[in-house]
């Protein structure tokens, strides 16, 4: 029951989603706390723009991803010629992985830092704390738990991205099928029973993801 | 000590502060009725709030002067701030909240100076959650007294403690006052905590301030 390739995929499908979820950590972390707790020109906007994702077809997304990681597009052309592929590679899943969950982590830690008593930060000024030093010491500590939870539903929204996926990545055995591809290819060929064992093994990660997000998002009330 | 404030107007949720006056001295009380404005003139001086329009002036350094769009942040004044809740860190033990603000180079000696006057060498390494009301405000004292401010703005710093220990902390200020020679504004609803400890007193009241007789 337990082959190599089910293995892969879920090596895969876990894999893909953790190293999108680290790569986007990075920018999304600053960029929730620049929108939390900063008045810019072009703010509204760039919230527009990284909510689009949530809203568009998956599928539009993947089609954009396509032109623009495709051998000929802006960003895989360049690559290309360094040697590098993206499109119909493992990279292309995590990329669609990155694209589809960046919206949700933007969002959960956006509020873990609105969340913060403002009054904290303006005393930490007060002590002769930069923008920059507030950032590490005072903000991204006191929202660590927003931040972690917004991570987990990044990670747990990758488990089940399908639509970004198959337009750029497509759905190679043993190179791009993540479990959510492989459910889809098993059902198109009539196997309902390796379709349905990919489906618990998603529900179960899924599930476990979920849980942790719950518990740290609305940890257990103090008893007075 | 001397500050000006000129022609500042600073609105507030309810009204606004209106403010033209200079003061001078090294003890300076601030009294008016909750919701006067009392903390919103102490987070104007330390920066945290920016008028709509005026001057202000600190022993002869501008910190304010809104028609040439300047405005020194609350991290280059050099103020230390006690709020009225303490407001430590709730991440940071007593240790790292008090050092938050020293520079490296900080008195080590100077420090230990603070503590042992505030008495709260043993309350170091334990956490905000874990202290008394009555710990947090000292903690919040020396965490302002270690960056070696130059003027300490105290809001309410005895209205969570009890008759006991606002005598305790009433003498603590004498002694800040005497041994570190750091000017102070003290705001309180109490006169007689006022009157005992300062030695001029304002008063805000209707979106004003003014000398109390």
């Amino acid at each position: 029951m337990i082959t190599s390739d089910l293995l892969w995929t879920i090596a895969l499908t876990v894999g893909s989603s953790l190293l999108s979820t680290a790569l986007i950590l990075p920018i999304g972390i600053p960029l929730a706390w620049l929108l939390a707790k900063k008045s810019w020109r072009g703010k509204s906007m760039v919230e527009v723009f990284i909510s689009l994702p949530l809203v568009i077809p998956p599928v539009a997304t993947g089609l954009l991803l396509l032109k623009l990681f495709g051998r000929n597009g802006w960003v895989g052309h360049p690559l290309h010629l360094l040697g590098i592929e993206i499109a119909f590679t493992w990279k292309a899943v995590v990329v669609a992985c990155a694209v589809m969950s960046f919206p949700l982590l933007v969002r959960t830690c956006r509020t873990a830092f609105q969340e913060i008593n403002p009054r904290f930060e303006n005393l930490a000024r007060t002590l002769g704390a930069t923008e920059w030093r507030l950032f590490w010491e005072i903000s991204l500590p006191l929202a660590k738990r927003g931040i972690w939870a917004g991570a987990i539903l990044s990670f747990a929204r990758c488990l089940g991205e399908f639509g970004a996926t198959i337009m750029i990545a497509g759905n190679i055995p043993g190179e791009t099928s993540t479990l959510a591809l492989s459910i889809y290819h098993h059902v198109q060929l009539g196997e309902d029973r390796e379709a349905f064992l990919l489906s618990g093994i998603s529900l179960f990660l899924a599930f476990t993801a979920l849980l942790i997000f719950e518990k740290l998002n609305h940890p257990p009330q103090k008893s007075a | 000590m001397k500050i000006i404030f000129k022609d500042i107007h600073l609105p507030l949720e309810e009204g606004s502060l209106d403010l033209d006056l200079e003061i001078q001295g090294e003890r300076i009380g601030i009294v008016g009725p909750s919701g006067a404005g009392k903390t919103s003139f102490l987070e104007l001086i330390a920066g945290l709030r920016r008028p709509a329009r005026g001057q202000l002036f600190w022993n002869h350094q501008r910190f304010i002067e809104t028609s040439s769009r300047l405005f020194i942040p609350p991290h280059q004044r050099h103020i230390g701030y006690c709020p009225q809740d303490a407001l430590l860190f709730p991440h940071l033990s007593v240790l790292q909240n008090i050092l938050y603000g020293t520079s490296s180079t900080a008195s080590h000696a100077s420090i230990q100076q603070i503590l042992h006057l505030l008495e709260i060498d043993s309350l170091l390494h334990r956490f905000p959650q874990n202290l008394s009301g009555g710990e947090k405000q000292r903690v919040s004292l020396a965490r302002a007294l270690a960056r070696e401010p130059q003027l300490l703005l105290l809001d309410e710093p005895f209205s969570s403690l009890d008759s006991d220990l606002k005598l305790k902390a009433k003498d603590l200020l004498h002694k800040i006052q005497t041994e570190f020679k750091i000017p102070f504004f003290l705001v309180s609803h109490q006169i007689e905590e006022i009157q005992s400890l300062c030695d001029s007193t304002f008063k805000i009241t209707s979106g004003e301030i003014a000398p109390f007789l």
